[in-house]
């Protein structure tokens, strides 16, 4: 290697026999714990997260504000109606939920197939998972109108003495993505303990020390805790791996349990759960790319974990491209006029636009990434990203709208058009999103120092000892 | 950095102590990097040391082996939690679903392992998941936020880039220049001692206990409310948090409003105006009747005329049915001059008179005739019959229609006696339409008729079928 910056910091070429370094730059102990550490510790955080988190957090009020609207006028503020019940609010849970899937599954599954990689993109990406799903449980939390009688979807006993219908896939969802949330919330913290523990030790004032010590539980990273720890881990991305899947083909099921064409076919759970890591994949990628540069994590989160995120959103996206022209055969070989219309209505009807954009964004855009130059490119490979989500966002509309929009009845077709509540709540959503984001970079453990330092080259060579 | 921050300078370490001062409760050792540690580890068992830990920033590669660490129970834990989840779920539902409230929904069985597996699953990984978290952090002690290890300064990088080793004074054969001299002799970087505080202030503070059991008392509050009105009954409406629909505000009928002027809440038709459905202009054909104006209101007088309260009487009469002719008779008594009998019936029919209406009348007087008039009209229907049976007293032989003053009745009377009813028949105008009434008179009319026809009225080409009619 070189000593150019550009080439020492490229991971990419791949050397017969030589395993690539995961951590680059001459990095110890000590320098791994600084670096991460100095970005939560330094007195102030740059101007550009002032300035980024005074939009987002105003996007954020903006949010609740259109909720609080939401909540005292009714559902109606939404362009809902009949014959298109679900829109924005169905599309934006799926679309946020599929998102969060990308950061269990580098925690989990690339855990349990020992991907190490994975450890310096993991708690960013986990972090992404939770604040997904915190914007996904708002939509269909008011899309149900009186919110404050939300609990009668949880079997509690209540005044009508009337049990939840657990024949109903809708019910089925509420179990799911509340296990998901609070699996990948609790998997989250605990891969966050020894790390909060170092902040802990670290800490200059008072208040960080007594906020940080209470959420570290105690932590002294003793040879016994550890082996616990880390059986625990194991055990988790066993029991978060079948989860995330689980999730998704819920989320489908919501959908092809029903009736309806476009809606009621068999690929739904696996095309869904490969939509959803393609999104999250995409989303981890959007947000790394500035995140590394800007917090200087270069040499922790290299290239090669870019080039490596981008084969998979290369896979997934010509799963899902396979999956649309799928749906296409399905309709055409059953021989159901219904669901042949249905798509046919899907790709030339009212809502083509969105079809096509899908299709574009979806199945061309990722093929990109078969070019090494954009795979090891940052800023070619967040515009295919962006574009993936775009996609993403699409493909959710295109399923739940265009399905609902011209069903079994032609007398009561519709035209569905969004208000601006649709719109104000899915664009703060965003604001949330990044509002718990920056907050998390300014205050918690954004990479995990400990993970990382355990597959770093010079903590292994001692073993020889 | 070897003993340097031993509080208060007492050193009463392997002696028994007084409460009042500080406890010794180990001693640690620092090292630079996970091999050293891993060395020195291999020493301190060697040694026969039995309660030590090592402490390191990261999980340390083969530490298990060397330290003598069993495998933790961890899994079973697990594998107990994810049973109960799936046991809880599937109970849950068949409980819920099939047993407590059991309602039928598409078709689905109340309670069926298919539909009941979605939430087995997702219950299994919820209980799995929470007691694998929970047993891991019990097992390791934690939470646990006042250790003797965060007194060293120097301990405080075993979370960063420094590996410890840490020998407890619980260790059976624990002496401090002991365990010193074990340290040094395995090339510790520095040593340190770790003070727990005196017990007088291990004490949980007092306040602090009082405020958590005034907490926990109110906290108690809510709920005891809860049962004491779940068990109990009241004559007032629930308490609802939020009424929602419980209350609207609305007007019902026959009541006052001070929005009108007349103070009416209920409000008259507005004058010129004719509600949805109710233009019925055409008088032949909704009322059987040649228009006209002074028609209209005569009838409307019989509409509210005096034969209703004999009937209610008759109704509500107890007795044999021979008791009821005795009333009838007395009813009968002052010699009828029915007002209906001067009334302009129309004559003929306002529909088309075709045989598709034959058919459908035919079909409609089946339904909703014959089972009191009988089949043919005699009177004699499936209901008749078993009433009289029975010696119903308050049932009456419908009239037969083979009457003659049945059959002289223009066809508009038979059409205002099933629209309005007729005496003890009640009317027909909400079950059958009006072209149906129509039909079905078309057809009585056909049956009165067939109890007056020869051969010459049938058909020629109809007549051999007759003669292959079963003989009564
Ligand atoms: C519930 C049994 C019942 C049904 C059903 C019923 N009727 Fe009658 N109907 C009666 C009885 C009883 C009388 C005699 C009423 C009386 O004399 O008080 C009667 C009387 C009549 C009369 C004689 C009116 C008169 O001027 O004397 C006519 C015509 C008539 N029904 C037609 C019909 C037609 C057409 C239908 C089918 C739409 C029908 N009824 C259905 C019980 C019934």
């Amino acid at each position: 290697m070189s000593t150019v910056t550009a080439d020492f910091l490229n991971n990419t070429q791949e050397q017969p026999g030589v395993r690539s370094p995961l951590v680059l730059g001459r990095h110890d102990n000590t320098t791994v714990t600084e670096r991460i550490c100095q970005i939560a510790e330094s007195p102030k955080p740059p101007r550009a997260w002032y300035i980024a988190i005074s939009i987002s957090s105003s996007f954020t009020l903006m949010l609740f504000g259109l909720i609080g609207y939401l909540v005292t006028t009714g559902v109606g503020v939404w362009g809902n109606n009949a014959p298109v019940f679900w829109a924005w609010d169905i599309v934006n849970f799926v679309f946020w939920v599929g998102i969060g899937h990308a950061g269990t599954l580098i925690s989990a599954i690339l855990f349990l197939f020992r991907q190490h990689w994975r450890t310096s993109i993991n708690r960013f990406a986990e972090a992404m998972t939770i604040f997904a799903v915190v914007c996904a449980g708002i939509f269909p939390s008011v899309h149900v109108g009186r919110v404050w009688v939300i609990y009668w979807l949880l079997p509690v006993p209540n005044q009508n003495a009337i049990w939840p219908n657990f024949r109903s896939p809708l019910l089925w969802d509420v179990f799911a993505v509340s296990t998901y949330a609070t699996v990948s919330l609790l998997f989250w913290y605990m891969g966050m303990i020894p790390d909060i523990a170092t902040f802990r030790d670290r800490a200059t004032s008072r208040w960080r020390q007594v906020v940080y010590g209470v959420l570290s539980l105690g932590w002294t990273g003793s040879a016994r805790q550890w082996h616990r720890y880390e059986k625990a881990y194991l055990l988790l991305a066993a029991l978060a791996t079948p989860l995330v899947l689980s999730v998704h083909t819920v989320v489908s099921f919501d959908f092809a349990v029903s009736q309806v064409p476009g809606w009621h076919t068999t690929i739904f759970p696996p095309y869904f759960v490969a939509g959803a890591v393609f999104s999250g994949f995409a989303m981890v990628v959007t947000l790394m790319v500035p995140a590394r540069a800007f917090f200087g994590l270069k040499e922790l989160v290299t290239l090669r974990h870019l080039e490596n995120m981008n084969k998979i959103i290369l896979v997934t996206g010509s799963m899902v491209g396979y999956a649309y022209a799928m749906e296409f055969f399905t309709a055409w070989y059953s021989g159901n006029r219904y669901e042949q219309f249905a798509f046919i209505n899907r790709a030339f009807g009212p809502y083509a636009w969105a079809y096509w954009t899908m299709v574009t964004c979806n199945v061309i855009s990722p093929q990109l990434f078969w070019f090494k130059k954009v795979r090891t490119t940052p800023w070619m490979m967040v515009i295919v990203c962006i574009f993936v989500n775009i996609g993403m966002w699409f493909e959710r509309f295109v399923i739940t709208v265009t399905s609902l929009s011209r069903d079994f009845l032609p007398s009561s077709w519709g035209y569905y058009k969004p208000t601006f509540v649709d719109i104000g709540m899915f664009v703060g959503s965003f604001g949330l999103f990044f509002t718990l984001f920056l907050l998390f970079c300014r205050f918690l453990p954004i990479v995990a120092m400990a993970e990382v330092k355990s597959v770093m080259p010079a903590n292994h060579a001692n073993e020889d000892h | 950095m070897t003993a340097t921050i031993a509080p208060k300078e007492k050193h009463h370490a392997s002696h028994p102590v007084v409460d009042e001062s500080p406890l010794l409760a180990a001693v640690i050792a620092e090292f630079p990097s996970a091999g050293a540690v891993l060395t020195a580890a291999k020493t301190i068992r060697q040694a026969g040391w039995t309660d030590w830990d090592v402490h390191s920033p990261f999980p340390i590669h083969g530490i298990d082996d060397v330290m003598g660490i069993r495998p933790t129970r961890l899994p079973w834990i697990t594998l107990g939690a994810g049973a109960m989840g799936i046991t809880v779920a599937l109970l849950m539902q068949w409980w819920m679903n099939g047993v407590d409230y059991p309602f039928w929904i598409s078709g689905k069985p109340f309670f069926g392992l298919p539909a009941a597996a979605p939430v087995a699953f997702e219950l299994m990984i919820l209980f799995a998941a929470l007691s694998t978290i929970a047993g891991m952090l019990l097992l390791n002690g934690l939470p646990r936020f006042s250790n003797p290890l965060f007194s060293s300064e120097g301990f405080r990088r075993a979370t960063s880039d420094r590996f410890f080793i840490c020998i407890s004074a619980r260790d059976p054969m624990f002496d401090r220049e002991v365990a010193l001299k074990a340290f040094s002799d395995c090339h510790a970087t520095a040593i340190d001692e770790c003070w727990a505080p005196p017990a007088s202030e291990r004490k949980f503070p007092k306040a602090l206990s009082l405020a958590l059991m005034v907490l926990f008392t109110l906290a108690l509050i809510p709920p005891v409310l809860i049962a004491q009105k779940r068990s109990t009954t009241t004559t007032e409406p629930r308490l609802h948090a939020i009424s929602d629909m419980d209350f609207q505000p609305k007007f019902k009928p026959q009541r006052t409003s001070t929005l009108f002027a007349d103070g009416r809440a209920m409000r008259p038709q507005v004058s010129g105006t004719v509600a949805r459905g109710d233009l019925r202009a055409d008088s032949r054909l909704f009322k059987g009747l040649e228009p006209g104006p002074k028609v209209h209101r005569t009838l409307a007088l019989l509409q509210t005329a005096p034969a209703t309260p004999p009937v209610a009487r008759l109704v509500s009469a107890e007795g044999g049915p021979r008791d009821v002719a005795e009333r009838l008779v007395a009813l009968a008594d002052p010699p009828p001059a029915d007002p209906l009998d001067s009334q302009p019936w129309v004559t003929s029919f306002p529909v088309p008179v075709t045989s598709k209406t034959m058919k459908r009348g035919q079909e409609r007087y089946n339904i909703y005739c014959a089972t009191c008039h009988g089949l043919a009209g005699d009177g004699d229907g499936l209901v008749t019959r078993r009433a009289l049976e029975l010696e119903q007293g308050t049932w009456i032989k419908p009239t037969t229609f083979h009457s003659d003053n049945l059959r002289a009745q223009p066809v508009g009377r038979l059409f205002h006696s099933i629209t309005n009813g007729v005496r003890k028949m009640p009317s027909y105008a909400d079950l059958v339409s009006v072209e149906d009434r129509w039909a079905i008179i078309l057809y009585v009319k056909a049956l009165q008729q067939a109890r007056h026809a020869d051969a010459k009225d049938i058909p020629s080409d109809l007549i051999p079928q007759l003669r292959d009619l079963p003989k009564e």
